[in-house]
């Protein structure tokens, strides 16, 4: 009677995840066979329904999407879904990486025309310093500060030793003390700085099509400037229903809560 | 002293005696203004003084006031003054803001009752005089300062010409002079320019001039560029402006005559808003694209004129490109006369490799100063599209149209069709943002800890004496554990006991002992204070030891057994003796 108990149990327990693995794929397939057939309406609603039954992020469900949503034009939500193809999170294969990057491209080409045409405003391309901030933000600058700060604090008091019985070799030991110790310093403060202003003020990007930005949150403020569907803003406050965004420029305006998206979210928005 | 003392007491007696003097109730009426036209308003006040300790009355608004003028709201305050004791005087006095409603000379008086006689106060004459009839037109509006003035402070309104064209700019001016200091003066409602567009210019400086040999502070009120909309008769209505919150003065209104634009010569499709004097260009950011690379298409009207209206016409079609609606900016140039450049920036996109030539723009106009119409066109421009000139992009249904907010078909990388998505296991990063501060912030508290732990260990940690002598004791240990170990075979037994015989003795007699043979040891040993048992023993187990190493004379585990409780006796000897 426990082990039938049990058995049952274990049955309902596996069925229901095995049942909804059927359907993403299900739904994935059925998307992919909408895109052959240039059904792109079709296609994000698949694999909307696809992300939506997964519960974890997945790159190639996400690049689809944004692919999809390309081709219909939204280049808002298209950019936010590849974006988030080329997440680390999402587990990227190189192949959809790639793939990934080169639609993004398009789509940030198209957005900017956009921009150019309608006079909306969109964040400005990467540049050299962006590119530093974000690597300083990567994991293995953190890994290499605290390894060298590790090897800094072990080192000083190996270094007192060693002195004594090799005094003659002092001047180099202590530079690669003094290079250990700022690369500790140095590069943990950068980093520290870096995930602070990730965490304070996270990426987000605009969905809409184009969007008014109003001097405050409410209907009834006056529009301070539009955006432009897929232009990356950084969320700085929050007030009910509304996002105050900030262009890498420093405009800031406030924006509809459901119009923009934030990046790190765990579930991606559904679709308008 | 005493002369001072009598100049007090007759001051003080004069206080005293005055009033007696004056004895008796005092009624008296202040008008602030004594003319005023229909509508001013003035303040009169009606006081009642007392010298003596009789009743003090209220005065009484007079019934004749209020059939001249509309009476506000009327304010009583009373006042008492004495001095060193005397009786002084009380007074209470009525203030109350009159409207003169007719005009008319008026006299204001009142009387107040004092027992069983009434007082009079004397009687003030204001002159009311009726309200300005509804000024007309000037006569001639061009004069820009008025010749003479008939009050202290007037407006003056002028334009710098009374006939013009529909669109034809015409500058209106509005001042306020001033003759008397002090005076609050405020526009309450400005000029009608119901027949024109109005664009506000800047305002200059306040400035003096003299008008009719009086000097006058001139405070420029308004400045307005006007274009007129309609042909025929137009009309600046007046102003009004409020003196001192009180009075309230009305500007001369203008007339002007309204020309229609000439029929004759009239360029077809005409915009009547271009009147004024323009010049178009034309430019591109770039000559030399590629086919699909957008490029910006500039025309660019400037001149003088209402350029914010300025219609540019219909521009030419470009075949073989993409054109999307122009962004349009204006820059306005400063100054009287209004004008300044309007942009029109197109994004065209070529489609095909090869020539494009952009041909000239021209705008048509009407020169109200030449009083005829007149064109302007900017030169042509050639952009050369370079690539293959057999290919052809994309949007062939587009070609020679004008495309209208269509975005560039650039090809994406297709969807990925796989049969199951790979299910990613969420896997958290090890390093988290908590893990990483704190190790990076124990890292400067261990290297602390280190330092401070090495610093109390110098500082109260052993010194050299106590860790050498620490290092000779677990020496010997270990030469005793190696001699017990070796009890039973024999093996490498008594070079122990030797060694550490030697080691005991040689850390008794100190430095001095280094290097030193047996008996000079010895001897040695005796300066140093060793008793006569402990030398002979020590010497006889080092020989006994000599003898077992090189003699082969060993001797059995119990011989042994015995040599090392005698060797341990004598390093303890050794040991005790030291301490």
């Amino acid at each position: 009677m426990t082990l039938r108990t049990f058995l049952l149990a274990a049955a309902l327990a596996v069925i229901p995840s095995i049942a909804s693995a059927d359907a993403v794929d299900d739904a994935f397939v059925r998307g992919t066979e909408a895109a052959s057939r240039n059904d792109w309406d079709g296609a994000t609603a698949e694999f909307e329904t696809a992300s939506a039954l997964l519960p974890q992020r997945s790159a190639i469900i996400s690049y689809n999407l944004g692919t999809a949503y390309a081709e219909r034009g939204d280049l808002g939500r298209a950019t936010y879904h590849l974006r988030r193809a080329t997440d680390w999170r999402s587990g990227p294969t190189a192949e959809v990486l790639e793939a990934a990057r080169s639609n993004l491209a398009a789509v940030r080409r198209r957005a900017e025309l956009e921009a150019t045409t309608t006079g909306s405003m969109i964040d400005r391309p990467q540049t050299t310093w962006d590119l530093l901030v974000d690597a300083i933000a990567a994991p293995w600058v953190a890994w290499f500060s605290l390894i060298c700060g590790g090897l800094f604090a072990g080192l000083l008091f190996a270094h007192r030793r060693w002195l004594r019985s090799q005094p003659r070799r002092a001047g180099a030991s202590r530079v690669v003390l003094i290079a250990l110790g700022l690369i500790y310093a140095i590069a943990g403060v950068l980093h520290g700085w870096s995930i602070r202003a990730a965490s304070a003020q996270p990426g987000a990007i605009i969905l809409a099509a184009s969007l008014d930005a109003r001097d405050g949150p409410g209907q009834h403020r006056s529009v301070a400037f539009t955006l432009q569907g897929g232009a990356e803003v950084r969320l700085l406050e929050r007030s009910p229903g509304w996002r105050q965004v900030q262009l890498p420029g420093g405009v800031t305006g406030w924006v509809p809560e459901g119009a923009v998206a934030e990046l790190d979210a765990v579930r991606a928005p559904g679709p308008p | 002293m005493q002369r001072l003392f009598g100049v007090f007491a007759f001051v003080w007696a004069c206080l005293w005696v005055a009033p007696v003097l004056a004895a008796g109730l005092e009624a008296s009426v202040a008008i602030d203004e004594t003319t005023a036209v229909v509508g001013d308003v003035i303040t009169a006040e009606f006081t009642v003084a007392r010298s003596d300790r009789g009743e003090l009355p209220t005065p009484e608004l007079p019934a004749s006031v209020s059939e001249a003028f509309d009476v506000g709201q009327c304010s009583v305050t009373q006042s008492r003054s004495a001095f060193f004791g005397s009786r002084g005087s009380s007074s209470r006095r009525l203030a109350c803001p009159l409207t003169a409603k007719k005009a008319g000379t008026f006299s204001i008086a009142f009387s107040v009752p004092d027992g069983k006689k009434r007082v009079s106060s004397n009687s003030v004459k204001v002159e009311v005089t009726a309200e300005a009839a509804e000024r007309g037109p000037l006569e001639d509006p061009t004069v820009e300062a008025p010749p003479d003035a008939t009050e202290d402070v007037f407006m003056w309104v002028s334009v710098d010409k009374m006939r013009a064209y529909v669109g034809e700019q015409v500058s209106f001016r509005l001042d306020v002079y001033e003759a008397r200091r002090f005076v609050e003066v405020s526009l309450a409602t400005t000029p009608s320019f119901e027949s024109f567009t109005a664009q506000d210019q800047p305002l200059p400086e306040v400035y003096t001039t003299t008008v009719g040999e009086r000097a006058f502070r001139v405070r420029p009120g308004v400045r307005k560029a006007l274009f007129p909309q309609v042909a025929g008769k137009a009309t600046i209505g007046s102003a009004e402006m409020l003196i001192n919150r009180r009075k309230r003065r009305s500007s001369d209104t203008v007339e002007l005559e309204i020309l229609p634009l000439p029929a004759d010569g009239q360029p077809a499709g005409f915009s009547p808003s271009n009147v004024g004097r323009y010049q178009v260009a034309a430019s591109v950011d770039r000559d030399e694209v590629q086919p699909g690379e957008p490029f910006t298409l500039t025309y660019t009207v400037k001149g003088a004129g209402n350029i914010d209206v300025f219609d540019p016409g219909a521009f030419a079609e470009l075949p073989g490109v993409r054109r999307y609606d122009p962004k349009t900016s204006t820059k306005r140039s400063g100054g009287t006369v209004v004008g300044g450049q309007r942009t029109y920036a197109f994004l065209v996109i070529p489609e095909r490799p090869g020539t494009l030539e952009i041909p000239a723009h021209t705008i048509s106009f009407f020169d109200p100063e030449a009083e005829a119409y007149a064109t302007a066109a900017s030169k042509p421009v050639t952009v050369v599209v370079g690539g293959d000139p057999t290919a052809i992009v994309k949007n062939e249904a587009d070609e020679g149209s004008t495309a209208e907010g269509t975005a560039i078909d650039e090809p994406l990388a297709p969807v990925v069709a796989v049969d199951a998505v790979p299910r990613l296991v969420p896997r958290d990063r090890w390093l988290t943002q908590e893990r990483w501060t704190t190790g990076m912030l124990a890292i400067p508290m261990l290297v602390l800890a280190g330092l401070a732990g090495g610093w109390a260990w110098r500082r109260f940690g052993p010194d050299d004496a106590a860790r050498a002598l620490t290092k000779a004791r677990a020496r010997r240990r270990a030469h005793i554990e190696v001699a017990q170990d070796a009890v039973e075979t024999g093996e490498g037994f008594h070079a122990a006991i030797a060694t550490l015989l030697q080691d005991v003795a040689l850390d008794r007699a100190g430095p001095g002992g280094t290097g030193l043979p047996r008996p000079e040891l010895v001897r040695l040993l005796e300066r140093k204070g060793v008793s006569t048992d402990d030398r002979r023993r020590l010497e006889s187990l080092l020989e006994r030891c000599d003898a077992a190493r090189f003699g082969a004379v060993s001797g059995d585990a119990s011989d042994r057994n015995t040599m090392l409780d005698e060797a341990l006796s004598t390093v303890r000897g050794l040991a005790k003796e030291r301490s």
